[in-house]
């Protein structure tokens, strides 16, 4: 409850009894029981002046009670009702100006007042005026155009009216003893309300109907909106213009209403006990007047409220004052209704006003600790982080944390300050002691609960803040805010919405640590606008380190993530020991930290060179678009083993062709190879020399198959380094490469001394040619039989050579090479191996031979066929379809042989088999 | 505690423009498939139902925007997820690459209480494709799913309905996990927490 109107006694002790009063403006009327109209003058007090009334004229109308008092401002006129008449008169000079004589036995009238503009007017506006006027079971409507009185009209009713009042300008609602009716004075047409007779539409009136054994005076009340307000018993009803409820409730009010008036925006009522203000929207009960004996009312701007013998003046107080009242009370939703009902000229900036309610509220609902709700007004008003995020003890919101305090003013914090209001200021403060008091309990389960409310609207400011910022990056111009726009968000520059976006991002990630610390990794693994020093600071003190890192990511600071990954990898516990984290870490860094790659590859190297070389090797893109000249470069400095491994990787996997990586991967091996066995010589324990003598296979095997199986290297360059009394497999197939097959086949026999070997090399080689020269075994031959440097003479792996693979070689070129002194039974077998090679294929040669001789018939076979099936047209070749001649024309020949002009086939074939 | 209650499970499928969201989901759903390209705006769902260890439940499958000007769906959308589905496209690398960002923001925008446990399911979709053009072995994808707390893993294609049935399965199955857990957790309001303590994370993951 609050004080809605300051009430000031304006008439006291009134010699006769009011029966009416009126008031206009300055002006109050007072009808009396004995006939005579008072006059009075009221000066309206401002602030806290007493109210001044002056008694300006006393003027006796007549001997019967003025039971109504009206005014037709518009045309100067005053109405009175006396004795059943209502008369007319002049509103300056009261003298009587007329007396409706028709009205004999009247007991109420009703005045509407509006402007028309119709045709007949031509478009200027009239006013007219209309008089309803209840007689007996009859209404008179008397009508002024402009000043002009101009018709009377008669409606017949069916019982006595016992209130009326205008609802709009052609509908009257009637009040009769028992029910209420809605009547249309032009067309006549009436509607009941509530009657016993009316539809079901009033059955909500109708139950108390029965209970009302006492029938009390009716009330009606027009309210704005074309709503009107019935009155039963103890109950009011809202009812539309159609006649029909327009709440869901009315109003139960505590005794049978006497009176009830409207007062923008409240309702009057007189009661039994006392006058009540309610709230017409919420239909709160405001404010509670005892006035003892009061029993009517002047409704409107002018409301008094009048006994037998004094009248009060119920003067509205300050709108803004009103609602401040409200809010001081924490009666924000009845402070919300009020400004929402006033009118936007009546009230300093109302949107503003709207605004700061629904704020005020909210801090008071989280002092309440109703988070949801509070936040979710927050949230509807966007209104800025910052104030919400204050809120919140010192642990999430930091420096912002104010010791409790609703602000004081209604205004938003960055407009002007106000003053006004002061008065209440200390009152205000030891209110204020007390919920700062209550609000240092926000911990335990309550700030959990509370700091999960904020995750919500942090997140969704977050979202949105994102979404600004988006358009930013995008355009990059900053668009103009628009000004009517509220929102501290959009609102104001880029810089702003920056700030506010470290901030909700920060506190975000503080509010995770409260609740919910899984968050605040991929909090700050998303792009985000957390203060990289504060969260520094907070990570460092939880020991989260796995986060630090992705804080160190995410702003770029690769570096301190790195450092802090070596220098957790090298401690001897925790999670992050070894080498992992850096390595995955590397492995993303890509090449434009190609430096900052090879700095910490240094230590992981060092301690795990299988580990480290993933940092080179692992299967990510990022690492495959390392420069590999450079890898290598710098893997050099390391071990010829870690080249050799990324070398293969980048050759073997990557599928990589530079051929000087191909040269130098050959060139590590043989490098390693020699190493290893200058080491071994040095060493004289036999199981080292064995594990090294092992290792110097394997490289020379990988060597081998690496020669084989490359087709980039350089072979010239490679056979330049290597050494001579060395690595002769790998020069045979070196030499093999550049098509030396007579030096590759020279090693196999002289230095490796392995016919086996040769052998392979030569089917491996070998080529179908014509030309002995460049038959691969013919060269073998010759090393065996032709040899030089005082080499031997190698007759019996020739002949081996010869039995084994003789058809490869033409006889007269292997008996040539053969020594005279060879023996024949020596060459037995590669002889019998040469005359059946030579049989089979002379065989295989009879039968290809008759096959295409077959073929060939079949061919000519057909030919036959074909040359049998033609046609000559001459000179005298007739068309049988047409019989004329073919000439030039295109033709067509049957299967039959029959030609015909290509335009006579079908006719042909319709009527002629013309099949074979 | 809740078997006879009918259950229904919100699923939000989450990955870059074109990997095959909604392909996925019309395969499930509808069994169809189309070419044809239409990018999703905003947020669109489809419920199916389906049996879990004798159990019908309804899922709603929420299809949503990859394209980030398509994306205009609140923070309210995301909370009360039952199960995330994380779709990239094997043959781009950087559908696979932003799966992270995909998971980091999902765990964001829902917070669910158990961030660690939250049930996600990657598909790697569209394996029909020629293998050269493949760019995301499976080896990759799966040491990936691993490191973020052994993630269930589908390669898919929704163009052949490989893979997707079951994929959906799992997906169910999870969800009705997940909703019964966060009924538990509703049951009792009050669980414990284990104060910041890393023991927490998973042996691995960044
Ligand atoms: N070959 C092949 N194509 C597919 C497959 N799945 C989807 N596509 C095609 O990929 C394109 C994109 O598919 P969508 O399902 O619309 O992609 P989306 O992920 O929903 O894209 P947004 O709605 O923009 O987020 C369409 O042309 C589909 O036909 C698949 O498994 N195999
Ligand atoms: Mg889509």
């Amino acid at each position: 409850m609050h004080d809605a109107f300051k009430v000031s006694l304006a008439l006291d002790k009134v010699p006769y009894k009011i029966e009416s009063i009126f008031a206009n403006g300055q002006k109050l009327f007072a009808g009396t029981a004995s006939g005579t109209l008072y006059v009075y003058e009221v000066k309206e007090p401002l602030d806290d002046e007493e109210l001044k009334v002056d008694l300006k004229e006393t003027k006796n109308f007549s001997k019967r009670p003025i039971e109504q008092l009206d005014i037709i401002k518009e045309i100067g006129l005053l109405i009175s009702l006396t004795d059943g008449y209502v008369n007319i008169y002049n509103l300056h000079t009261f003298e009587l100006e007329r007396q409706l004589t028709n009205t004999r036995g009247a007991n109420i009238f009703a005045i509407d007042t509006h402007i028309e503009i119709n045709e007949d007017s031509k478009g200027i506006p009239i006013i007219v005026t209309r008089l309803a006027v209840g007689v007996k079971k009859r209404l008179l409507v008397f009508t002024w155009r402009d000043t002009e009185f101009t018709d009377t009209q008669e409606l017949q009713l069916p019982d006595k009216i016992r209130t009326m009042v205008w609802v709009n300008d052609e509908k009257v609602c009637l009040g009769f003893t028992n029910e209420y009716a809605l009547i249309n004075i032009n067309s006549g047409v009436m509607i009941d309300l509530f009657g016993p007779s009316s539809a079901p539409g009033g059955a909500s009136f109708g139950s108390y109907m029965g209970i009302g054994a006492r029938t009390n005076k009716p009330l009606i009340t027009k309210l704005p909106n074309d709503e009107i307000l019935l009155v039963k018993d103890n109950m009011s009803i809202f009812v539309g213009l159609d006649g029909k409820p327009t709440r869901k409730t009315g109003i139960d009010w505590s005794g049978t209403p006497e009176e009830i008036g409207y007062s923008y925006p409240y309702l009057i009522a007189i009661l039994p006990k006392h006058v009540e203000v309610r709230n017409i929207v919420t239909q709160n009960l405001v404010q509670i007047v005892e006035l003892s004996q009061a029993r009517l009312i002047n409704q409107g701007k002018y409301l008094y409220v009048a006994s037998f013998n004094n009248a009060w003046r119920f003067i509205p107080l300050n709108f803004e004052k009103q609602i401040d009242q409200l809010v001081e009370q924490n009666e924000f939703e009845e402070a919300l209704s009020l400004a929402e009902q006033i009118e936007p000229i009546l009230l300093d900036d109302k949107d503003a006003k709207l605004r700061d309610i629904r704020r005020l509220h909210a801090h008071y609902l989280f002092h309440q600790t109703k988070f949801d709700d509070a936040i979710t007004i927050f949230q509807e008003l966007e209104v800025d982080p910052t104030e919400v995020i204050a809120l919140y003890p010192p642990s999430i919101s930091g420096a912002l944390h104010k010791p409790v305090q609703r602000p004081k003013t209604i205004k938003p914090s960055d407009e002007t300050n106000q003053s006004e209001n002061n008065n209440n200021q200390e009152e205000k403060v030891s209110e204020n002691e007390i919920e700062t008091e209550n609000l240092e309990i926000l911990e335990g389960k309550l700030l959990e609960e509370a700091v999960q409310t904020l995750i919500k609207f942090l997140t969704d400011r977050r979202q949105k803040i994102s979404k600004i910022l988006q358009v930013h990056k995008t355009s990059e111009p900053t668009p103009p805010a628009s000004p009517s726009n509220r929102t501290n968000l959009v609102n104001g520059n880029l810089n702003h919405t920056l700030k506010l976006a470290e901030l909700v991002d920060t506190t975000l990630l503080k509010s995770y640590m409260v609740t919910n610390d899984a968050l605040v990794g991929p909090l700050l693994r998303v792009q985000n606008y957390c203060n990289a020093e504060e969260v520094e600071g907070l990570l460092l003190e939880r020991k989260k380190y796995r986060e630090l890192k992705d804080l160190y990511h995410g702003k770029g600071l690769h570096r301190k993530s790195l450092e802090l990954l070596k220098k957790l990898g090298q401690s001897s516990e925790g999670l992050m020991k070894g080498s992992f984290q850096t390595v995955y870490y590397l492995q993303r860094l890509g090449s434009e930290h190609f430096d900052l790659i090879l700095e910490f590859a240094i230590w992981v190297l060092q301690i795990d060179p299988d580990q480290g070389m993933e940092i080179f090797i692992g299967d990510h893109p990022e690492v495959e678009n390392l420069p590999r000249d450079k890898v290598l470069k710098y893997l050099e400095e390391f071990s010829y083993d870690l080249c050799i491994k990324y070398l293969e990787h980048i050759i073997y996997e990557l599928k990589d062709s530079t051929s000087d990586y191909h040269n130098k991967l050959i060139f590590k091996y043989l490098d390693k190879i020699q190493k290893l066995e200058s080491k071994k010589s040095e060493s004289d324990l036999e199981k080292l020399g064995d594990s090294i003598l092992k290792e110097i296979n394997d490289t020379n095997q990988r060597l081998l198959k690496f020669l084989d199986h490359s087709t980039h290297y350089k072979a010239e360059k490679i056979l330049g380094h290597l050494r001579l009394d060395d690595f002769y497999e790998a020069r045979a197939i070196l030499l093999s490469r550049l098509g030396q097959h007579d030096q590759a086949l020279n090693i196999y026999v002289h230095k490796i001394k392995s016919e086996k070997l040769a052998e392979e090399y030569c089917v491996k080689n070998y080529i179908e040619t014509d030309d002995p020269t460049k038959n691969v075994f013919i060269s073998l031959l010759k090393v065996y039989l032709r040899p030089n440097n005082g080499e031997k003479l190698m007759l019996e792996s020739a002949i081996r050579l010869l039995s084994r693979h003789g058809s490869y070689v033409s006889a007269s070129d292997a008996l040539n090479m053969l020594p005279l002194t060879t023996k024949v039974s020596e060459l037995y077998q590669f002889v019998e191996k040469y005359i059946r090679e030579n049989n089979k294929n002379r065989n295989m040669n009879m039968i290809i031979k008759n096959l295409l001789k077959a073929d060939q018939r079949q061919v000519e076979e057909q030919l036959m066929f074909y040359r049998s099936r033609r046609v000559k047209i001459d000179e005298d070749k007739m068309c049988p379809q047409c019989t004329r001649r073919i000439g030039q024309s295109v033709f067509a020949v049957f299967p039959n042989g029959v030609v015909v002009h290509y335009h006579c086939k079908e006719k042909y074939s319709q009527s002629h088999d013309t099949s074979i | 505690m809740s078997s006879r209650k009918k259950v229904l499970l919100k699923v939000i499928i989450l990955g870059d423009s074109g990997v095959g969201k909604t392909s996925l989901m019309n395969q499930y759903v509808n069994k169809k498939f189309s070419t044809q390209y239409k990018a999703t705006i905003g947020a669109d769902f489809l419920t199916k139902e389906v049996m879990v260890d004798d159990r019908l439940v309804t899922m709603q499958i929420w299809d949503t925007a990859g394209q980030e000007r398509f994306q205009s769906l609140g923070v309210a959308f995301y909370r009360g997820a039952d199960c995330c589905v994380l779709v990239y496209d094997v043959n781009n690398n950087k559908s696979f690459e932003t799966l992270d960002s995909w998971r980091d923001e999902f765990l964001i925008q829902a917070s669910p209480r158990d961030p660690e446990n939250f049930p996600f399911v990657v598909l790697g979709n569209k394996i029909d494709m020629e293998e050269s053009k493949r760019a995301v072995s499976q080896k990759r994808a799966m040491t990936w799913c691993q490191s973020k707390g052994n993630i269930p893993y589908f390669e898919t294609s929704a163009k052949e309905a490989i893979n997707v049935e079951n994929a959906f399965q799992t997906i169910a199955k999870n969800a009705l996990q997940q909703e019964t857990d966060a009924e538990f957790y509703n049951d009792f309001p009050d669980p414990i927490k284990i104060d910041n303590d890393n023991s927490k994370y998973d042996s691995c993951g960044c």
